[in-house]
Formats: C-alpha cells, sequence, structure tokens
C-alpha cells in the first residue's frame, strides 16, 4: 500500500497543473529524500513557466512573438521554441496540414486574442498572416535558426503544453510513481496510491461533469482535445453543436475562402489520445479532431498510438488497441459505431465551414 | 527459409544426377532421360520458389497482440523523446546567455579578489552580541542551530527558502521597511555585471538572480550598517539541489564578498549564487548612490 507523498497545484498555462507524487512510506519507495522530492516538484512546475514564456502569443515578449517580427531572416532559436517548432511541423507533415501550427493568426481574427491572465486583447498576427501554411517555417538543423518564409504567427498551443509535461515528467522520472495533469493533459507514471494502473476518466463532450469512458493507464500520456473547451466569440450558430470553438479546420477554409481565416472543426466532439509522450498525445488529438473519426482513427493506427473519437453523434470510434489494453470491460457508455467510421454522420467527409 | 530448403535440394539434385550417369556408363537415350529428369526437378524447384516469394508479396502481418508498449513505434515518439532531451540538455531558455556571461564572470572575480572588502570597517559582532533592536523577530531556538560563524539572526520570514542558509533577518529600522519591501520581487531588476566591488551599501534586504545553464538562483543579503550581516537563497530553480552549495551564503558574511570557493561538481551553480549575490549588491549599491 503506497500514499501519496506530494501533491501540489499551481495555476499555469490558463489551466490548473497538479502533480502527484506517489511513495511506499514504510518500505522507503522514494528513490529519493523529500528534500529531492520538493526540488524536483519546483522544477517541474518550473518548465511549465519557462515553456510558457517562451511559446506564448499572448506575451509580446515572448520568443514565439518576437519570432513573427522577423520574415525572411534566419532567426537563432532557444531549444524550446526549436524543438516545439520542428515537432509541430513535422506532425503537420504527417497530417497534410490538418494540424498546423501557422494558425495563430486565425486565431486572432477569430476572437482568441485576450490574455488569460489580464484579459486583455492582444494582437501579435502580422498583417496578411493569415495567407501561411506551415510549408512557409524552415528550419536549420545545425545552426537552429528558424525562418518564416511570409508573415505568419505560429500558435504552439497544441503542443506546448504537452511538452511542459514531458519535461516535468522527465524531471519527476527518479521518483517512478507520479501523476501530471494539466487542465485535462494527463501524463501517469508507475501505479497510483492503491498500487494498480492509474484510471483516467474521459470527459463526456455534451454532459458536464459526467464521462464517458474510462482508462486505465500507467507510463502513458492522455490528452483529450473537444469542441466544449474555449468556445469562440466569433463564430456562434443556432445550437451548441454548430457553435465556433478554439480547433481550427484551415483546409477546409483554404477550400472555401481565399481569406484563410480558418473555420471550427465539426468532424468530432471530442477525441482521446494515448501516446507515450504528452507533446505527441496533445498534438494528434488537434489532428484526429480535424480529420475526424474515419482519417481520425486512420492516423492514430498508422503511427501506432491508441484513441477514442467520439463523433459529433455521440458515437465512439476507436483504434483496436483501445479495449484491450486501456478499457477494463464496460467501462465506457457511449455506442461504439457500427461499420466503418467513414458511414458514421459527422465523419471527415463532412464539409468544414467557413467562416 | 523454405526457399533456400528448395533451392538447395534442386542444386543437389542436379550435381547427383550427372555424376550418377556418368557412373553408370549411360548411353545417349539414358542421358537425355536422365537431362529431362534434371530439367523437371529444376522447373519444381523454381515454381515452388515462385510460389513462396509471392507468397511472401502477399504477406499480411497480423495484428500485434502484445502490450501497448510493443505497438507504439513512429519517428514522431522518437521525435517528441529527441525534444525533451535536447532542451533538457540546453538547459532553461532563459539561462542561455549564461555562456556568453561567462568571461565576464572570471574577470569580475579577479577584480574582486584584488579590491578591498565591501567596507573596510571590522566585521560586525555575531548578531547574538546585537543589541535586540537590530535584528528583530530573532529566534533563540534556530540560533543555536546556526554555525558558528553564521552571523546571520534567523527568522521565520523566509518561507521561500529551501533551508538553505539561514532566514533572513528583519530590516534594521521601519525607515528600510519600505526599501526592503521595495526589494520584493526586484530580483530581475539588476545584473551580477552592475556590481562595483568597494561601493557604498544601501541598508536593507535585497535580492538577485544568477543563472545557469541549469536553472536559476535567486540569492538575497541583508544589509546593516553597510555590511552584508546575512546571505542566503530565496529560491534554488536548479534542476539540482543546492544543498551542495549551501555553505557559500555563510562565506559571503565572513568575507564580505561574493568571492566565495568554488564547489567541485556544482561550479555552475557557485557562479549562480555568485552572480545572485552581486546582482542584489548591485542593487543595493544603487539605492546607495541615489540617496
Amino acid at each position: 500500500m503506497s500514499e501519496t507523498v506530494c501533491r501540489r497545484g499551481v495555476p499555469l498555462m490558463g489551466t490548473l497543473v497538479t502533480i502527484d507524487v506517489v511513495g511506499n512510506v514504510v518500505g522507503h519507495g522514494l528513490s529519493q529524500g523529500p528534500a529531492q522530492l520538493e526540488a524536483a516538484v519546483e522544477r517541474a512546475f518550473g518548465w511549465f513557466r519557462q515553456i510558457e514564456e517562451c511559446c506564448s502569443r499572448f506575451e509580446p515578449r515572448s520568443e514565439l512573438v518576437r519570432l513573427s517580427a522577423h520574415v525572411g531572416v534566419p532567426v537563432p532559436a532557444s531549444a524550446i521554441l526549436y524543438e516545439a517548432v520542428q515537432f509541430a511541423l513535422t506532425v503537420a507533415e504527417e497530417t497534410g496540414g490538418a494540424f498546423d501550427p501557422t494558425v495563430g493568426s486565425a486565431m486572432e481574427m477569430r476572437g482568441f486574442n485576450r490574455d488569460y491572465r489580464s484579459g486583455r486583447p492582444v494582437h501579435s498576427a502580422p498583417e496578411h498572416g493569415g495567407a501561411a501554411t506551415y510549408r512557409d517555417v524552415r528550419l536549420d538543423p545545425h545552426r537552429k535558426n528558424i525562418t518564416l518564409l511570409r508573415p505568419l504567427l505560429l500558435d504552439l498551443g497544441a503542443v506546448a503544453k504537452g511538452l511542459a509535461i514531458d519535461m516535468a515528467a522527465h524531471e519527476l522520472r527518479p521518483f517512478e510513481n507520479f501523476a501530471i495533469n494539466a487542465g485535462g493533459d494527463i501524463y501517469v507514471s508507475g501505479h497510483n496510491p492503491q498500487g494498480g494502473p492509474w484510471s483516467v476518466g474521459i470527459r463526456h463532450p455534451r454532459v458536464p461533469d459526467a464521462l464517458c469512458d474510462s482508462l486505465l493507464v500507467s507510463d502513458r500520456a492522455v490528452c483529450t482535445s473537444g469542441d466544449y473547451e474555449r468556445r469562440c466569440p466569433a463564430e456562434t450558430g443556432p445550437d451548441a453543436e454548430t457553435d465556433g470553438h478554439h480547433i481550427l479546420d484551415l483546409r477546409a477554409a483554404r477550400s472555401v475562402s481565399s481569406a484563410r481565416s480558418g473555420c471550427s472543426a465539426h468532424a468530432a466532439a471530442s477525441v482521446t489520445v494515448i501516446a507515450p509522450t504528452a507533446m505527441l498525445a496533445d498534438a494528434l488529438s488537434t489532428a484526429a479532431f480535424v480529420l475526424g473519426p474515419a482519417e481520425g482513427i486512420a492516423l492514430l493506427e498508422r503511427l501506432g498510438v491508441d484513441g477514442v473519437i467520439i463523433s459529433p453523434t455521440l458515437e465512439r470510434h476507436a483504434t483496436r488497441g483501445m479495449r484491450s489494453d486501456y478499457e477494463p470491460s464496460g467501462s465506457t457508455i457511449l455506442p461504439d459505431a457500427e461499420g466503418p467510421a467513414s458511414d458514421c454522420p459527422g465523419g471527415s467527409d463532412r464539409p468544414g465551414r467557413a467562416n | 527459409m523454405k526457399l533456400l530448403q528448395t533451392a538447395k535440394t534442386c542444386a543437389l539434385s542436379l550435381a547427383i544426377l550427372p555424376l550418377a550417369g556418368a557412373a553408370l556408363d549411360f548411353d545417349l537415350s539414358r542421358w537425355i532421360v536422365l537431362i529431362s529428369a534434371a530439367a523437371m526437378v529444376l522447373a519444381i524447384g523454381i515454381f515452388v520458389g515462385l510460389q513462396t516469394i509471392r507468397s511472401r508479396r502477399e504477406y499480411h502481418p497480423p495484428p500485434v497482440e502484445a502490450g501497448a508498449g510493443d505497438r507504439v513505434s513512429n519517428r514522431l515518439v522518437v521525435l517528441s523523446s529527441v525534444a525533451v532531451l535536447a532542451i533538457y540538455s540546453a538547459g532553461y531558455f532563459r539561462t542561455r546567455s549564461a555562456a556568453d556571461q561567462l568571461a565576464e564572470r572570471v574577470a569580475r572575480q579577479v577584480a574582486a579578489r584584488t579590491a578591498p572588502v565591501i567596507a573596510p570597517a571590522p566585521l560586525p559582532a555575531p548578531p547574538a552580541a546585537s543589541p535586540s533592536s537590530q535584528v528583530p523577530q530573532t529566534s533563540p531556538r534556530l540560533r543555536k542551530k546556526n554555525a558558528p560563524g553564521d552571523t546571520a539572526p534567523a527568522s521565520t520570514a523566509d518561507s521561500s527558502s529551501y533551508g538553505l542558509g539561514t532566514p533572513a533577518p528583519a530590516p534594521p529600522s521601519a525607515a528600510n521597511d519600505s526599501a526592503a519591501n521595495d526589494e520584493q520581487g526586484s530580483a530581475n531588476s539588476f545584473s551580477a555585471s552592475d556590481y562595483r566591488p568597494g561601493a557604498r551599501l544601501k541598508d536593507g534586504r535585497y535580492q538577485g538572480r544568477g543563472s545557469s545553464p541549469h536553472g536559476d538562483i535567486v540569492a538575497e543579503v541583508v544589509i546593516q550598517k553597510g555590511q552584508i550581516v546575512y546571505a542566503g537563497i530565496a529560491d534554488c530553480l536548479t534542476r539540482y539541489s543546492c544543498s551542495v552549495i549551501k555553505h557559500l551564503p555563510q562565506q559571503v558574511v565572513e568575507r564580505q564578498s561574493i568571492d566565495v570557493d568554488l564547489v567541485s561538481g556544482a561550479s555552475e551553480s557557485t557562479s549562480a549564487f555568485q552572480d545572485g549575490v552581486a546582482a542584489a549588491l548591485a542593487r543595493s549599491q544603487a539605492v546607495s548612490r541615489a540617496q
């Protein structure tokens, strides 16, 4: 029997970040002492601050915003920014642009331009920044330079929090059993206080405070993207399902509008991805959300990670390994989709709605 | 494997049949029969081989039934893991300029060694012998735990320290209260390069931040009558524990200087602490110049 020896929560990155470390008091399960644990937890929180300071598009002095001021010239980047951008661009290539880190300008145009700390509107996007794609960003792996080929504003919101979780997990690795929860993006390691795998619930996309699934996970990150978070003030519809939200599908907008201001993806209600790293799970949950059940599940299967996609009609699409590896029998309350995922309503064939 | 065995069988048959024919002194008709048989064996071998190759091309790996950890293998996993290690190796972004400050720091250390101590006056008496008005909130229990040379009076005011060094005393007078309060959170205002050895120090409590590739250290000093009566680590943000340099604050007080001993295996943390103390003292000097 173990017990939680450390539980701390700090508001960071616009959410509450909590860290739980589990040890075995009787058997001295912690490989290091309380002082080392306290220092490691402090460093773990420090990574969230550092990465937010570097990658925030709401902070005018952040490295990310300063990068957008230099177009056409190589800009030396810190390790945090370079690695985050490199990973985001790689995911963009893997997903054919469904995931696109150059979405910053479109996000600003749609009203996601308020600093969550001060509530004040910020304007960081360059003029005509909405026409760029991820192909307009070049990386120099030798000099660690980033070059923007045209005016654009990067948005690393879909990878930065995951990266921070991974860095925090790296700091806590000597303690073996811990859980990091950053507003629903979770990494769990080892066992829980009861000695078993950690139980991670998936929020019901339409019923607040209700879970639609429960997973048993260990040494994995679980990240969820849902249309119920961060509603868009610039795009509202007659019902909740068509209201705008923070996950944009730039591909659909590209085919409809030359302005490329983006439109909210409506192919899914929520996507949960289980992956070895939080940055990967975070990015792929966003990408699969844009792609929808058919292409999304295919993407996750191709990349060898597991996930669950809840369609707008509340049908459940899961990868093959979900139930056998993570789900205790009967843990989900939503019906599985019948037949191939492409047949379900709200699939990826559903056209995106232009702004 | 099956293809290889078939090829071996065919080759062996083709080699044995002519030898058998030669040994039995066959005539032409029998040689024709023998060669025909060898050709048939070769044809059968080629047919079997082609079937094997075709079936191999059409082979689909069955779904892996092993645990989830065996299913995950792609370059994105590798890339994200490498990113963590790369960032961890590079240290905090904020401290990337630490290497650039190395030459400046070395020069400053040399200057500090040759310069007189901060104040020519003799070291102040230990706080235990000081008037209580100068060291309010002193805790006898904590004072008893201090090392003999530790001149810092104890206080419970500093809750952010990592238990290293000793807690800072309250400012010596009400006039300094406002100044001390002003210093809270101003650790980033001055850098170590602003420090001028020998310059006059203003009484009060000051903090300064020093950087290293492994993270920052926020040092705190308390000045009374122009002397450093306390030095400590207010915040240890390095990825390594600051316990290895916990004796350095005492040296700052004893020597009235930032010129502390280098700690083997913790040279970066030592330098970060020195920079933090220097930045705090620079703040004190700036306040003194302003008045």
